[in-house]
């Protein structure tokens, strides 16, 4: 267990910047999530971390000590691999203990340390099984168990529940916090899905082309996104962003298709052009804040998504069962003023009143 | 139903047609074998096998052909089987570690040193062959054991055939190994060779029967008599002009050609089919 420290981290491939200057500090024993889009820079990241990649410039420190030139074997980390990566010709106790018979653990040693790992992650009656015998959970099992018996100072996941069907990813993600509660070993996992980042994380890194847009705990990216790109990635349906202009007096927001009011109590932070978001789930039908044009009504079960127009602007509002409106209806709307948030209009970025 | 049936039939009377034609000089040259050589050369030559086989083998396997045109049997199998061997295992040895050089490492020049092999396909061992044997010979290994197997050694066939493989095993196990901590070698080892077991069986039928049936090297490199291979042997049993040729010992000796080679492939047959049964994932 260890620190993990990145240090404005830049990348190149050829001529193509893939990362810029990545920066963030984590803690001994947390588990932070590396979350972004396809092709945001996050499994380099990663594999930069690992020492599969070198960094064009930065540093990586792993317990205070700069492994930028170290090899992966020695950097005293363990991977989980989307593919698995399982030898094919071992069987499952053979691919757990390989890392650990190249270290020369004698083999009294690597046979606790694989039925451990094979207890805790329940793989016991696995063991003499080749990898071609076990079903995806169970692989990504094996592979989890390979990482945990090298005791390593930092688990590294990359996209690990990403090949699993949905019921098993959910499962495994359980497993996975399991794991953590009782393991306590830093870990960096790296997703694009935000649910995962949002159950696992201690804390989330919110990627995008090759940049951090922010760092903070599930609850910090979603109820203050630092930028309009973390404010539509993190929750679904994503959060309705209106351009617009605050008005002179402050009171209102006009944008292309209508003048949406502003509640009292808490005066705009701005007065020009201005990126006005309003999550789904605070938006409340029946009030005088805006009038739309209900276009359509999804029923998701035990709540509803209502499709808006605020004249050419789409939005969409989060309601219970109950409120369900006749597609064509005209609609009020309402919002408490601790339900806005105010994003730069060139920048993207939040301004904090 | 009746018309699947009944068109059956034509698809198996061609491929026994097709077997007949193969196997049936085989098996003249069974009968051959086991009859005197005035039966055979009284023509039409009997088409039952004859009383002589165990007498015949033994003649060619211990006392070679008349007049000592050529030694026995059993020594020139052994040179052939020996050659054979090493020749394969050099092959297998040499070709799989430039195929995981050239696809498991960066270094200057590598692609150009894969062209270069590739390259050489194109020249098989008759092209090749007088500037072979003058290096063969300045080298002075004229008329030995290491002339007859090292000049063929190098192969151009297996080291694409395993590069070809190599590129096939997905880059993760390479980062897991490197991961758990293992080197180039404990890779190729423990992870690479274990993989390419069926390959490599392949390989070895493929190269054995090659490195038997060569019979232009050997001809050439060799003159001592004791170093003939079996295919050579054959061709030398068969006397030209005054020289009277052993028919049935001839006969005899090239069914004992046959026998290695065959076994070979009925042998390995189960390892490729095994490995071709067996998807990996």
């Amino acid at each position: 267990m260890a620190t993990v420290e990145l240090r404005n981290i830049s990348k190149r491939f050829a001529e193509t910047p893939v990362l810029h200057e990545v920066g963030c500090t984590i803690d001994d024993g947390e588990f932070i999530v590396i979350l972004g889009p396809s092709g945001c820079g996050k499994s380099t990241l990663l594999r930069i971390v690992a020492g599969l990649e070198r960094a064009t410039a930065g540093e990586v420190l792993i317990a205070g000590a700069r492994v930028n030139e170290v090899e992966p074997k020695d950097r005293n980390i363990a991977m989980v691999f989307q593919n698995y990566a399982l030898y094919p010709h071992m069987s499952v106790y053979d691919n757990m203990a390989f890392g650990l018979k190249i270290r020369g653990l004698p083999k009294a040693e690597i046979e606790r340390r694989v039925n451990d790992a094979a207890q805790i992650l329940e793989l016991g009656g696995l063991l003499k099984r080749k990898p071609k015998q076990l079903s995806g959970g169970q692989r990504q099992r094996v592979a989890m168990g390979r990482a945990i018996v090298r005791e390593p100072a930092a688990f590294l996941f990359d996209e690990p529940l990403s090949n699993l069907d949905a019921k098993l990813r959910v499962q495994t993600r359980l497993e996975i916090q399991k794991l953590h509660r009782r393991l306590r070993t830093t870990s960096l996992y790296v997703t694009h899905d935000q649910v995962e980042a949002m159950t696992l994380a201690q804390r989330i890194i919110v990627m995008n082309a090759g940049r951090v847009e922010q760092i903070g705990t599930p609850h910090e990216v979603y109820h203050r996104p630092a930028s309009t790109f973390v404010a539509g990635f993190i929750g679904a349906p994503p959060m309705n962003l209106i351009a617009g202009r605050v008005s002179e007096d402050g009171r209102a927001f006009d944008t292309a298709g209508g003048r949406i009011h502003l509640p009292d109590g808490q005066p705009p932070p701005v007065r020009f052009d201005a990126v006005l978001g309003l999550r789904p789930e605070q938006l409340r039908v029946g009030g005088r804040l805006a009038n739309v044009s209900c276009e359509m009504v999804e029923s998701l079960g035990a709540d509803h998504l209502i499709h808006a127009r605020l004249g050419a602007q789409d939005l969409i509002l989060r309601t219970s069962d109950e409120v369900n409106p006749e597609p064509g209806a005209a609609l009020g709307l309402d919002f408490s003023p601790g339900a806005i948030h105010w994003f730069d209009a060139g920048s993207g970025r939040r301004i904090d009143g | 139903m009746a018309a699947n049936r009944s068109a059956d039939w034509l698809p198996h009377a061609i491929l026994w047609g097709g077997l007949a034609v193969v196997a049936f000089p085989i098996y003249l040259a069974l009968v051959a074998s086991t009859l005197t050589t005035q039966q055979i050369a009284q023509a039409p030559m009997p088409i039952l096998p004859g009383p002589h086989l165990l007498d015949n083998y033994r003649d060619a396997l211990l006392r070679g052909g008349i007049e000592r045109l050529s030694p026995p049997v059993m020594a020139m199998m052994w040179n052939s089987l020996l050659m054979a061997l090493v020749i394969t295992f050099g092959k297998i040895a040499v070709s799989i570690i430039s195929a995981y050089a050239v696809v498991f490492f960066r270094f200057p020049g590598r692609m150009f040193f894969f062209w270069c092999i590739f390259i050489t396909l194109m020249l098989p061992v008759e092209v090749r062959i007088l500037p072979t044997y003058e290096v063969v010979s300045d080298l002075g290994m004229i008329n030995s054991f290491a002339g007859l197997t090292v000049p063929l050694i190098a192969s151009a066939t297996a080291t694409l055939l395993l590069r070809q493989f190599f590129m096939t095993i997905p880059d993760e196990y390479v980062e897991a190994a490197k991961i758990d901590g293992a080197g180039p070698l404990r890779f190729f080892r423990d992870v690479v060779l274990p993989l390419s077991r069926t390959n490599i069986a392949a390989l070895f039928v493929i190269l054995f029967i090659y490195g038997w049936n060569q019979y232009l090297w050997p001809l050439l490199i060799v003159t001592d008599q004791n170093l003939d291979t079996i295919v050579v042997g054959i061709k030398k049993m068969i006397g030209t002009g005054d020289a009277t040729t052993d028919w049935n010992l001839v006969m005899a000796t090239a069914i004992l050609a046959l026998l290695p080679p065959a076994l070979v492939v009925v042998l390995m047959q189960r390892w490729f089919v095994k490995g071709l049964v067996e998807t990996e994932k």
